[in-house]
């Protein structure tokens, strides 16, 4: 599994590069600044991480449905944030779903598809609502939503990465470790806009 | 050449400076060669035209050799369509937005991993490449700077839809094909995020 895993990082690395090197000036700036956004919310990274992980965890399909599900739900949340349409308690949903996908990786919990879809797909709307009320106007836009879009789609490849350590029995342990830790991580966030 | 056809040509181009200076230029390259690297450099034309592309190639996977240029053809004759109502004055609205539309509908077909109608993705094709050139008008004022690079356009977006249809289509393997739903997925993403944004200004 891991020898297939290698090409498709590689193959979504290298594929967006081809529009984004193509940008000169502001654009590149727009798409390095949404590359960097999500990377620069541990909040955000956190739970991006731990969706991987628990893809992982749960196997195929949900090892590749997670991350094709969370983007274009986060993209109807982030529709929500641009237009403005009230919704109470972001950052609370942000930081709750550091802790709960992280809960669900400690526990190695293995509900059914459509449930973990569903709790990943509400979690998204919060992640991408937050960044669309960010997302700033102008032409370089399209290069900014590319760039945190595909941040957010290698932030989830890196937790499936690591998640694939769960294979082995001392790599289980260190998943569900980071599992926790995750989930600490989000108990403290929420702690802190408390 | 007639000299009608050309008068029409040059007046054209004067009538639609606006949208003309839509995209910003590449410094110092005109002609043929800046036609032919526009749907590269700007995002919007590169997103539809690749997700286009991709939508077509898993379409076509093991139809017979003689089918797989429907969909260059497809593109290719909105491509022509396009130019040929430029031409004519026409001066499109919304055609960048209309770009990122068709970008986000290939998109979640491309993510859903279930794609419509034989028919559907090749109109898909055919509609990109009507909107890719109604939206690249020339920024040139001279009629044969300006063909050319109408032509370099034509080539480059043609090139880059085939391309991207051929690399689909030959894919095999199951993360190969779970790599390009994925691509799908935030090629959607992005373009109804700054669709969003558009429309909300």
């Amino acid at each position: 599994m891991k020898d297939r895993v290698i090409p498709i990082v590689a193959l979504l690395a290298v594929m967006p590069a081809m529009p984004a090197s193509a940008h000169t000036g502001s654009l590149a700036g727009g798409f390095l600044g949404g590359l960097a956004h999500p990377v620069l919310g541990p909040d955000h990274v956190l739970a991006m991480v731990a969706v991987g992980l628990w893809g992982a965890f749960l196997g195929a399909p949900a090892i590749y449905l997670l991350p094709i599900v969370f983007p274009l739900v986060m993209a109807v949340g982030g529709v929500m944030g641009i237009a403005g349409v009230p919704l109470p308690g972001t950052e609370i949903g942000i930081a709750l779903s550091a802790i709960v996908l992280g809960l669900m990786v400690m526990l190695a919990a293995g509900p059914p598809l459509w449930v973990a879809t569903l709790v990943v797909g509400a979690f998204a709307i919060f992640h991408g609502y937050a960044h669309g009320a960010e997302l700033p106007p102008g032409a370089d836009a399209l290069a900014y939503s590319a760039g945190f879009v595909i941040a957010t789609g290698l932030l989830h490849l890196a937790g499936i990465a690591f998640g694939l350590l769960s294979r082995w029995p001392t790599g289980a342990t260190a998943v569900r470790t980071a599992g926790a830790l995750i989930a600490a991580a989000g108990a403290f966030f929420l702690f802190r806009l408390a | 050449m007639s000299a009608a056809v050309r008068s029409s040509l040059v007046l054209a181009l004067l009538v639609v400076p606006d949208a003309a200076l839509a995209h910003p230029a590449l410094p110092g390259i005109g002609g043929f060669w800046g036609g032919l690297l526009h749907p590269f450099v700007v995002p919007a034309h590169a997103l539809a035209i690749v997700a286009a592309g991709l939508l077509v190639g898993q379409v076509i996977k093991g139809v017979p050799e003689s089918a797989r240029w429907n969909g260059p053809a497809a593109f290719a004759a909105g491509l022509v369509a396009g130019s040929i109502a430029i031409a004519c004055a026409f001066v499109p609205v919304h055609a960048n937005e209309a770009l990122l539309g068709l970008a986000a509908l290939s998109g979640i077909w491309i993510a859903a991993g279930r794609i419509p109608l034989h028919l559907t993705p090749l109109l898909i094709a055919g509609l990109t490449g009507l909107v890719v050139a109604l939206d690249s008008p020339p920024d040139a004022t001279l009629l044969r700077e300006a063909l050319l690079m109408q032509i370099g356009t034509f080539c480059g977006a043609l090139a880059l839809f085939t391309a991207l249809q051929e690399i689909a289509s030959r894919l095999r393997r199951g993360w190969q094909h779970v790599g390009v739903r994925i691509l799908g997925s935030w090629t959607a993403a992005s373009a109804i995020l700054v669709l969003a944004l558009r429309f909300a200004k």
